[in-house]
């Protein structure tokens, strides 16, 4: 619930302080209330992990992991002394200038806190020890690309939004949990063999066992994951892994095994340390660490899609646009959210100009990089069956056994080439390339490079009950492989923190 | 001191232990005890009946929906009311007939919205009980929705109207006593139109019958709705698989969204 009472500035320097030795030595709490009547740790009760300390360490900070308890004051100081400017603006809303029209939020709903976690370090990320998220795979970053270009389109239906408008997971109630713009509590019920976990984001729930039984077999997929728990000591080690192809954490893939450990290290707080590995997303796993503190707030029931307006609104507003024959116009989608689409209508004219000439590849060949893929849903503006069903039904990747890809003549650009084209193609019955698209270009030149290209692959055709269907099919082709650190990949980046 | 009250818990543990699972002297039986005393009604649990298509007594019927050939059918029921129908209000009854005509389409649970309670306790997948001595989490896999029947704050009232309700918990005996106030409106009964209004009261009375079963009764009481309260009995049934545990049935993307949003997609007939 939001607007709980603040301790005073005091109390909280004092906690920082009590919580800073706790942390470091690990210490669980050995008092005999916090153990439950049948001997292990007592980690129930209600519980805030809202926080100001960021996900990763700012650069000001350098080497700096740790605060003191002046610093910490500081810095809590100064946030408290920002969001008074802002009130003082613009009445608090995220910005101003947007009014509350399409950003949806305002500082009604925002319940971040005003305390850094009790750790006192200077970002969550304990692990590596620059408090920096490692590097994304390159697969990652394109995964999160071409969802990030769906979701900057007006939806056809529910399935092209993402799982967090959709109330399918909560942005921050995962797993794992990580601080975020509100409802950034969690209560926890135990019995013997089982520890309950139920966030009040999304209100959802795990039921997590403890006597470390054996994942679901792999092919069996959650949208939460699969949890399976176990003590070590005081701490309950929790693993997570069978997520689904849909679920992402800060752009992880349905193969993350995530670890979370709860450990009481005190009447009135919870370390919670969770450690993201994946391979497939992450070039190294990383660690964060946060101290929850308790409270005697209740959680509410956050009954998010029972009043999901804004799936409604968002549906009913993309076929309006249809009605008025402005399909093709997302300049405008929800712009302050996922950007214009400017550069689209630029790369779909370049397109047609490429037909036209339907000819050579550019001179001056450089090196020659694979192209990255992968399936998506189908994204706005393409060509449904009709009422007498005489076309195919282009389906959507997630329906069907996905196309796979058996010749791809390479993509030929000069070495200096940059950018990201992303084209949307659908793949028809014979397993050849139909109706290109493009969908988004970013810093790119070389747009009829990479359709020369494209419209000459082969596929084996999706399948759909043993037959081949039509499908469409996206992909993302990152020229260059290095990125300015403002670059266009890092803005999105940036601007994904605002995506709920 | 601590120590004292340590030893004398341990006594009274190893005493309900002795008692566990016994029948008491007027031949009831006697549920085993929670490691704090308390009636144990921590599992998996589920009903095996059709009173989440229909309260009252039913006999198999179509649904709207052949694609699934005899599986799209509802099974016959017998009433689990204990009057045998509901005592309707008559502009209610009507209601009730009207809602049950349009059923898919105006039915809640179907667009994956929380149950309620009781719907909740006999939608057809198993929930289990988090039992601790503060309160009794109910965990429903059916859209992951959940409740926490609080033991501790007797005499408190609900912040907001909720789709789950308030719930208050007791013991009585062996018997878990749950008072559900402060529901929406929204909800209904099941599948066949039967609702109720934002005055719903509920009275659920969860008692052990066997190591493996419990009665779930539950007691509604809304005047603006009904001419008198009514009861719903059923037995409950613990899941004995070794490995029984609770999967995840997300329903929104599972159906709810068709229900909910199917006349917004691209391409759809507007109503």
């Amino acid at each position: 619930m939001k607007h709980r009472p603040l301790a005073s500035t005091v109390l909280c320097v004092v906690a920082a302080v009590a919580a800073t030795v706790a942390f470091a030595g690990a210490a669980a709490a050995e008092d005999a209330e916090l153990k439950t009547s049948w001997g292990v740790p007592d980690l129930q009760g209600a519980w805030d992990f809202r926080s100001i300390t960021p996900l990763e360490r700012p650069a000001a900070f350098g080497d700096k992991a740790t605060l003191t308890a002046e610093e910490a004051a500081a810095w809590e100081q100064r946030r408290k002394d920002e969001r008074a400017a802002r009130a003082a603006q613009g009445g608090g809303d995220v910005d101003p200038s947007q009014g509350d029209v399409d950003v949806g939020y305002n500082s009604f709903w925002l319940d971040q806190g005003e305390k850094l976690s009790g750790t006192m370090r200077t970002s969550l990320v304990v692990d590596p020890p620059n408090g920096r998220l490692p590097a994304m795979t390159p697969d990652a970053r394109r995964r999160y690309d071409e969802r990030y270009a769906l979701w900057g389109q007006p939806p056809a239906g529910p399935e092209e939004r993402n799982t967090f408008e959709r109330c399918i997971l909560g942005f921050n109630a995962g797993p794992p949990m990580t601080p975020g713009a509100y409802n950034n509590m969690m209560e926890i019920f135990q019995s013997p063999g089982y520890v309950a976990v139920m966030t009040e984001m999304i209100n959802d729930h795990r039921v997590i066992p403890t006597d470390g039984r054996e994942h679901a077999e792999e092919h069996m997929r959650f949208w939460k994951g699969d949890s399976s728990g176990v003590w070590e000591g005081d701490t309950f080690v929790v693993t997570t892994k069978n997520y689904t192809e849909h679920t992402a954490f800060r752009g992880t893939g349905p193969n993350l095994v995530l670890t979370e450990r709860f450990t009481r290290t005190g009447p009135d707080t919870l370390l919670y340390e969770y450690t993201v590995n994946d391979p497939e997303s992450y070039e190294a796993p990383w660690t964060s660490a946060l101290e929850m503190r308790r409270t005697d707030d209740p959680l509410l029931e956050y009954a998010c899609h029972e009043g999901n307006r804004a799936m409604t609104l968002m549906l009913r507003g993309a076929r309006h646009r249809e009605q008025e024959g402005k399909a093709e116009d997302g300049k405008d989608w929800l712009a302050s959210w996922y950007g214009g689409q400017n550069r689209v209508d630029a790369a779909n004219k370049a397109l047609e100009a490429a037909k036209e000439e339907a000819g050579e590849a550019p001179a001056d060949p450089g090196p020659q990089t694979e192209p990255e893929l992968e399936p998506q849903p189908e994204p706005e503006g393409e060509p449904q069956a009709n009422a007498d069903g005489d076309e195919a039904k282009v389906h959507s990747t997630s329906d069907v056994v996905p196309p796979r890809r058996v010749k791809s003549p390479k993509i030929i650009y000069p070495s200096s080439a940059q950018g990201r084209v992303i084209v949307q193609a659908v793949i028809n019955e014979e397993g050849t390339v139909e109706d290109l698209k493009v969908l988004r270009v970013e810093a790119s030149d070389f747009v009829d490079a990479a359709l020369h290209a494209i419209e000459r692959w082969e596929f084996e055709p999706a399948m759909l009950d043993g037959k081949p269907v039509p499908v469409y099919y996206n992909v993302a082709v990152n020229f260059g492989g290095t990125e300015k650190p403002d670059g266009p990949a890092e803005r999105r980046r940036k601007r994904s923190k605002r995506i709920r | 001191m601590q120590r004292n009250s340590l030893a004398v818990s341990l006594l009274a543990m190893l005493l309900l232990v002795v008692t566990a699972g016994a029948q008491s002297q007027d031949g009831a039986y006697q549920a085993p005890r929670t490691p704090d005393g308390a009636p144990d009604l921590n599992g998996i649990w589920q009903t095996m009946n059709s009173a989440h298509w229909d309260l009252e007594g039913h006999s198999a019927r179509r649904t709207p929906v052949p694609e699934y050939g005899a599986f799209g059918a509802i099974p016959a029921g017998l009433s689990v009311v204990e009057s045998g129908s509901i005592p309707y209000q008559d502009w209610a009854l009507e209601q009730r007939n009207a809602n049950r005509a349009d059923w898919p389409s105006l039915d809640p649970a179907a667009k994956c919205f929380i149950p309620g309670i009781p719907r909740a306790t006999y939608m057809p997948l198993p929930f289990q009980i988090v039992q601790t001595p503060k309160a009794v989490f109910f965990a429903y896999e059916w859209g992951g929705n959940s409740r926490a029947v609080r033991l501790d704050r007797p005499g408190t009232r609900a912040e907001l109207p909720s789709w789950m309700g308030y719930s208050l918990g007791r013991f009585e005996g062996d018997t878990l006593v749950v008072e559900v106030t402060d529901q929406v409106a929204d909800t209904w009964f099941d599948a066949s139109g039967n609702f109720h209004s934002e005055e719903l009261r509920v009275v659920e009375r969860y008692t052990p019958t066997g190591p493996n079963s419990m009665n779930y009764e539950a007691t509604i009481t809304d005047p603006q709705v009904f001419t008198e309260p009514w009861t719903i009995s059923m037995p409950l049934y613990r899941r004995l698989e070794e490995n029984a545990r609770l999967l995840e049935f997300k329903c929104i993307p599972l159906g709810g969204e068709d229900a909910a949003y199917g006349q917004l997609r691209r391409g759809a007939t507007p109503e």
